[in-house]
């Protein structure tokens, strides 16, 4: 059953103390269209505990993407609530809106690289824009950086490395402030299959360190070899999930 | 590994992406012309002060004599009065040719009578600081029996004050004009370098930037293009009043000639100052009025 925190704070997301979450994300009867056109996403009842790993799956064009960029607040529910950390997006200035995108880690399919940045900066860069002074991080950068296997193409432009290593490199930005959640949507689309379970297992010891993950796909030989949570999307609405997974709400 | 490797931040923006270099010009050229309005409208000025302390210090004291024979005597009494209420003026009579000089504008060439009643002039030159006050002289000569006018010129340097304060006006506005055609252009450009550094400033947003910090970076931008434009400008425009004032110094030409001077240097470098703030904060307020209104968009 779901546990409703009965005092939801809706200040600061930061000042929530991790221990007392229990959902990372909540969707109640969301509605999403694009401008005046028909509704993508309507009545999407979902939840994400904390450290929970899910699968969000569905055909093409069911809203899958939208319904992440949802979650990383790049888009604004038409209607409905939304949650993250326990908090209601809608009426989160925009400095805590800011604050929780620095909670959250995303991996997009087309990387979203800086092409005049080196593959260090890149992935420097959400420690960067907090403003902490470079030495704070510069150390952890360059360890993340060999332990994704980049070390040797650290100052390289991004429009250099392969496509695989282009996904390492933004799968390392997403992770290098450790955060709280991770999103991926279609990840494994462009690396071959061997790649594309190596990079799951980097989301599951993500998930393991305690991130929730939420992890785009149309990949179902791929979701059958994780034991995770599934939810399927058609037509605008949640589903409940295939094998081993079940949604929440 | 060696520990020295990425110890320097490269800029987030992509300075290659946008047209600085033509930005730079533009910011050149309008400091070069704005130089120029603020050094003419500082030697219109100083012009002014010469010419109307010139004028403000002398003036001509005309005593009417009641007959031709006490011309002398009344002459000799008027100059010592003048020399007890104006101790440190320097005072000396013109003379009869002198007079009849002055006269010519108004009598024409003609030889005039010996006998005709010539007023008796007598110019007064002040020291620096003094200033004249005509009715304590008529009253002082008043005293003594005599009657007398005194032209200080006064008409003359209203119209020199009234003319060097709508040169200085007319430039002080073509500053203001410039000053803000550069918010413009200024403007102009943070919102052209938004929008071909759009994909940048997504990440940016995407990773949790603050909009101070974004702002920061067209801040810095801006005013360093600023900068660099508006010394440029400066420099030119000192260079070109420099060499414009040692030309008219050799004619005598009738236009005020510029005469630069090295207390200027101080008001370029407060114009660049100024055009350097009004840069970075034309660009702070678009990053921020834009990435608001991309914010109402989604
Ligand atoms: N910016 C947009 N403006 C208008 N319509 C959009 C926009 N983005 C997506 N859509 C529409 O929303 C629907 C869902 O798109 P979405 O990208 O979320 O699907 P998806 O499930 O991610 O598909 P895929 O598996 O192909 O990536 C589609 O019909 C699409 O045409
Ligand atoms: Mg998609």
């Amino acid at each position: 059953m779901p546990i409703i925190n009965p005092v939801s704070s809706p200040v600061d997301p930061l000042a929530a103390k991790p221990s007392a979450i229990t959902d990372v994300v909540r969707f109640e009867r969301v509605g999403l269209r694009y401008g005046r056109g028909p509704e993508i996403l309507s009545d999407v009842n979902m939840r994400l505990a904390r450290g929970s790993f899910t699968f969000l799956t569905g055909p093409s064009g069911a809203g899958k993407s939208t319904l992440l960029k949802l979650c990383y607040l790049t888009l604004k529910q038409s209607r409905g609530l939304i949650n993250l950390f326990e908090s209601d997006i809608s009426i989160m200035s925009r400095a805590e809106q800011q604050a929780t995108k620095r909670r959250i880690g995303v991996v997009l399919q087309d990387f979203r690289l800086i092409e005049h940045l080196s593959v260090f900066e890149n992935v420097a860069l959400p420690l960067r824009v907090t403003g902490e002074p470079r030495e704070t991080y510069r150390q952890d950068v360059m360890e993340l950086l060999q332990w994704v296997g980049l070390g040797h193409v650290m100052e390289a432009m991004p429009q250099t490395l392969s496509g695989g290593e282009q996904q390492r490199a933004a799968i390392a930005r997403a992770v290098i402030s450790k955060p709280d959640l991770l999103i991926a949507d279609e990840p494994t689309g462009n690396v071959d299959p061997v790649i594309g379970r190596r990079l799951l297992r980097l989301f599951s010891e993500m998930n393991r360190m305690g991130a929730t993950v939420l992890i785009a796909t149309h990949d179902i030989n791929l979701i059958s070899e994780f034991s995770a949570d599934v939810i399927r999307i058609e037509d605008g609405q949640l589903l409940s999930g295939l094998q081993n997974g079940h949604a929440h709400g | 590994m060696d520990n020295s490797e990425n110890t320097v931040s490269q800029p987030l923006l992509n300075t290659a992406a946008d047209n600085a270099r033509s930005l730079i010009i533009v910011l050149a050229i309008m400091s070069f012309l704005a130089a120029l309005a603020l050094l003419f409208s500082l030697s219109a000025d100083r012009l002014r002060n010469n010419w109307q302390g010139e004028l403000q210090r002398t003036a001509t004291v005309q005593l009417l004599v009641s007959s031709p024979d006490l011309r002398d005597a009344e002459t000799e009494t008027a100059l010592k009065t003048l020399r007890t209420v104006l101790p440190s003026a320097d005072i000396a009579p013109l003379g009869d040719v002198k007079s009849r000089e002055l006269l010519t504008p108004w009598l024409g060439n003609i030889d005039l009578p010996e006998d005709l009643p010539l007023p008796v002039l007598i110019s007064v030159k002040l020291e620096a600081d003094d200033m004249l006050s005509p009715p304590l002289i008529i009253t002082a000569l008043g005293e003594e029996g005599l009657i007398a006018e005194i032209d200080d010129h006064s008409r003359w340097s209203d119209q020199i004050g009234q003319s060097a304060r709508g040169l200085k006006a007319a430039a002080l506005a073509i500053l203001a004009l410039i000053f803000g055609a550069s918010i413009a252009v200024s403007a102009f450009a943070t919102q052209a370098a938004l929008s071909t550094q759009r994909d940048v400033i997504q990440v940016l947003v995407q990773v949790g930037a603050e909009d101070g910090f974004i702002a920061k970076l067209f801040i810095k931008q801006a005013g360093l293009r600023g900068l660099k434009g508006s010394v440029i400008g400066a420099a030119l425009g000192l260079v070109a009043a420099t060499a414009l004032s040692l030309r008219t110094a050799k004619d005598t030409a009738l236009l005020p000639d510029l005469n630069v001077n090295w207390t200027d240097s101080f008001y370029l470098i407060l114009m660049v100052a100024g055009l350097t703030l009004i840069c970075s904060a034309a660009a702070g307020f678009t990053t921020f009025r834009l990435l608001r209104r991309e914010r109402r968009r989604s």
